[in-house]
């Protein structure tokens, strides 16, 4: 990037243009971020969404294999039940399944070790399909559980926890393509659960 | 005393910078949450605050949440405050939501540069 070259020379710059270099660097990196989550966003919207059928248990196999890194970084402990195959959007339902499974990942307290379930309620009565994805992190007050699901809507300060506001806006739209909703179970302190309904009939 | 709101840390530092550069305004006072000011503005022993250069999307409260709650808690001591919405957003209908508030007396775009500060400073001198 062109501020890594103007880094090189910052010891010709004066102390104050000097501390802006690293400001910079921060900003145009969070840029690239919204950017690239303003995308993924907009493509999800635009593609009509596929129906065909998804192994579940496979696609959370294939996520944590990327989160991988992150989970031994943070001492993770993840346990996922026997998930069903559902008719849906492959890419779509990776994404929806990858922003949560990141999200009960990320939002943890430092001095917690994240704990994360995920499992299957109701499978069989009637004819949609219920997952949810519990976590141990710092939950979602009732008055804000509503309002994460606003695009760029943020609860916290970048400093404690990073994001773009974009992920969650994305995780409802995925589940409304697929007759679905996500709705959330938490008391603000000591983790939140993301239920997933997910409707097989067809529009 | 200007005060700022506003979540970014680096675009707080922007702002103390170019208000420094402008020599216009004496002192300032940061705040990252909207519900913190709005404590301060509450509590007994404030500051007086000529201005008040406020984000639009911060976390929890955002700066329209900020204004609805200042202007019903607090009264005249607020309103005497020119409130700036600073914002890069590109949604006209923001402008128009801040422009509803009486105390909202401009609306400016991020980047501040100096000259926003001297027309600010000048708003100042006309409500004053």
């Amino acid at each position: 990037m062109i501020i890594d070259k103007v880094a090189l020379e910052q010891d010709r710059f004066s102390e104050e243009t000097r501390e802006l270099i690293p400001q910079a660097i921060g900003t145009l990196h969070r840029m690239g971020h919204q950017i690239e989550d303003v995308l993924s966003y907009s493509r999800t919207l635009d593609i009509e969404a596929t129906r065909k059928p998804v192994d579940l248990n496979a696609l959370v196999a294939d996520i944590l294999k990327d989160l991988r890194a992150k989970i031994s970084e943070e001492g993770a402990s993840i346990d996922c039940g026997s998930l069903p195959v559902i008719k849906g959007d492959k890419m779509q339902l990776r994404t929806l399944f990858q922003n949560l499974i990141a999200s009960a990942l990320k939002f943890t307290p430092p001095e917690r070790k994240p704990v994360v379930r995920i499992w299957v309620e109701g499978e069989g009565v009637g004819k949609g399909h219920c997952i949810c994805i519990e976590d141990n992190g710092i939950g979602i007050a009732p008055e804000y559980q509503a309002k994460v699901f606003e695009l760029f809507k943020r609860l916290n300060l970048r400093e404690q926890y990073n994001g773009t506001g974009i992920g969650l806006t994305l995780c409802r739209r995925v589940a409304e393509n697929h007759n679905g909703k996500i709705d959330i179970r938490s008391d603000g302190r000591t983790g939140s659960t993301f239920i997933i309904k997910l409707d097989e009939a067809q529009r | 005393m200007a005060m700022i709101i506003d979540d970014e840390q680096a675009d707080q530092m922007l702002y103390k910078l170019i208000i420094k550069r402008s020599g216009l305004i004496e002192n300032t006072l940061a705040f990252q949450m909207a519900e913190d000011a709005l404590d301060y503005l509450k509590s007994e022993e404030k500051d007086p605050i000529d201005v008040i250069f406020l984000d639009i999307n911060m976390p929890r409260m955002n700066g329209f949440e900020f204004l609805e709650h200042a202007t019903a808690e607090l009264d005249t001591a607020f309103a005497k405050c020119v409130v700036i919405m600073l914002t890069t957003s590109l949604d006209p209908m923001d402008e128009a939501r801040a422009r509803k508030f009486d105390v909202v007396k401009d609306y400016l775009n991020k980047p501040l540069n100096v000259d926003d500060i001297s027309k600010v400073a000048a708003l100042v001198q006309d409500t004053a």
